[in-house]
């Protein structure tokens, strides 16, 4: 899989993971992690989207990591700590999305873009599939790639500033950001390369 | 204002804010006030798609999808056990040269099967006979690679799926146009990044066991143009350079490795591997060996560069 996941995640307060947890079919204990986020999935997402540089529907993402925890919790026996094995299986949601969305993207079948991507593309005056294929080129950029683009594009921080704080050469990071653009602009342009 | 009822309880101490609810929230207050079960006072088909109903439908949805995952990766798993059960000594090696990385014990996959259809059922998704019968049978009576990629694929189609599938036939040694297949999930845009480079070293491991030298040295060199510090593609660049008799090639293969393996350091168990995934490609190729081939072989060694002929004596 595309697991590329990086930087530490810190701590946040101590969950009562048993009381949610503990009884109950994975139906049963999804239908209690969805009501309110008890775990705090939603804000772990949002990090974790963010430290890996990933344009993904977030509340997919969260619901996803919902239905990890809700599927798995039979094999959670308190090792490793609940924030450590709740960032796997969100990182691990992560991938699935990816995969997943890389498909849709490439399927000429796929299901409807979810909502996230219509919010997105409206403005922008394009269809959400459009939406939903640019994010999939940007994803599929190197991590540093997506780095330069998030920096310079996404959050329009000054060059020079990045380039100092990423003890990185100037031109060397506008090269990456413009890489991801121009993989946004000709997704198809990586499938010219021929097999032997 | 139809949304909006009064509450009759709205003087109530214990929660004096409740002065007006939505309907669903009056609900769920009314049933746990009451201690009704709101199964029965409030059929679901009655209450209003709200944010957390249709959150819950959707994080139900991603649940099913969770579900069928997983029973393709219990297909998957069972796959390459049945490929290990029965096969050549030659299969073998194409196995591992295909796939790296830990197999399932039988105990841990019949478990992991166990409780994936106990929590399918209780979560109301269908659960595939064939992973049933599987859990009731003893190993030797399950079906072929193929068939369990197949059912796999059955579940729902996926590249990943399909890439997993061309590599059980190719250990299999189906007649199936293998390459063709690669080629074709190569042109879409299914793929990442990560198993498309998976998918170039498939196809070069192919095409070194159809002794096709030329095409798998291409694919290889394509490999390390994507990822330079891969040491497997550098070291198979300098395995088929040697077959193909080209000098300069096999120097710069090698110099390419002198830098990964300074890359590596202590670090030997990624080291290891690398050689010894190289070890079980050669075992498979059936690139045959030229006069020309010998004869550099020969040259590098006689050379005297300690490099060099650790490598030949290793991997040509």
């Amino acid at each position: 899989m595309s697991g590329e996941l990086v930087g530490a995640t810190p701590r946040r307060g101590a969950v009562d993971w048993r009381r949610f947890l503990a009884t109950g079919s994975p139906r049963e204990v999804l239908a209690r992690l969805v009501d309110g986020d008890p775990l705090g999935v939603r804000a772990l997402v949002a990090e974790r989207l963010n430290t890996s540089r990933r344009l993904l529907d977030a509340e997919r993402v969260t619901l996803r990591t919902l239905a990890r925890v809700a599927r798995f919790a039979c094999r959670y026996r308190g090792r490793p700590e609940f924030e450590t094995w709740l960032v796997e299986r969100c990182d691990e949601a992560i991938d699935d999305i990816l995969d997943e969305e890389r498909e849709a993207a490439a399927s000429s079948f796929a299901s409807e873009p979810s909502e996230a991507f219509t919010l997105l593309a409206e403005p922008l005056g394009i269809e959400a599939q459009v939406a939903r294929r640019a994010c999939v080129a940007v994803n599929d950029c190197t991590f540093e790639e997506r780095d330069a683009f998030f920096a310079l594009v996404l959050e329009a921080r000054p060059l020079d500033q990045v380039a100092q704080d990423k003890d990185c050469e100037p031109t060397l990071l506008a090269r990456r950001a413009r890489r991801v653009l121009l993989a946004i602009l000709r997704p198809e342009a990586r499938d010219l390369e021929v097999l032997p | 204002m139809s949304d909006w009822i009064h509450d009759p309880f709205g003087s109530s101490e214990a929660d004096p804010e409740f002065g007006l609810l939505p309907k669903p929230a009056m609900r769920e207050f009314l049933s746990s006030y009451l201690g009704l079960s709101m199964k029965f006072t409030w059929p679901l088909s009655e209450v209003r798609d709200t944010g957390l109903k249709r959150r819950a439908n959707l994080a139900q949805r991603e649940l099913c999808a969770l579900h069928v995952q997983e029973q393709q990766r219990l297909l998957t798993e069972a796959a390459r056990m049945v490929s290990h059960r029965n096969m050549s000594a030659e299969q073998r090696q194409r196995a591992r040269a295909i796939w790296s990385g830990p197999l399932l014990t039988l105990e841990d996959w019949r478990e992991q099967c166990r409780e994936e259809l106990l929590y399918g059922r209780e979560d109301r998704v269908r659960t595939p006979f064939i992973l049933r019968r599987m859990c009731q049978r003893d190993f030797d009576a399950w079906p072929s690679a193929g068939d369990l990629m197949r059912a796999a694929l059955n579940l729902r189609n996926s590249a990943v799926l399909r890439l997993e599938f061309v590599r059980a036939a190719f250990v299999e040694d189906l007649e199936d146009d293998l390459s063709s297949n690669l080629e074709q999930l190569w042109s879409g845009d299914e793929l990442g990044q990560a198993l498309r480079l998976s998918l170039l070293r498939s196809l070069a491991v192919l095409h070194e066991a159809a002794g096709e030298g030329e095409k798998a040295w291409a694919c290889w060199k394509l490999l390390v143009g994507r990822a330079e510090e891969d040491l497997l593609a550098h070291l198979s660049c300098f395995s088929l350079s040697i077959s193909a008799g080209d000098e300069p090639g096999a120097r710069m293969a090698a110099r390419a490795i002198g830098r990964q393996l300074d890359r590596y350091g202590d670090e030997r168990d990624g080291l290891r591997r690398a050689f010894r995934e190289r070890a079980w490609i050669g075992r498979t190729a059936r690139v045959p060996v030229t006069q020309e081939a010998r004869d550099l072989r020969f040259n590098l060694l006689a050379a005297g560069e300690p490099l060099l002929s650790e490598l030949c004596l290793e991997l040509a």
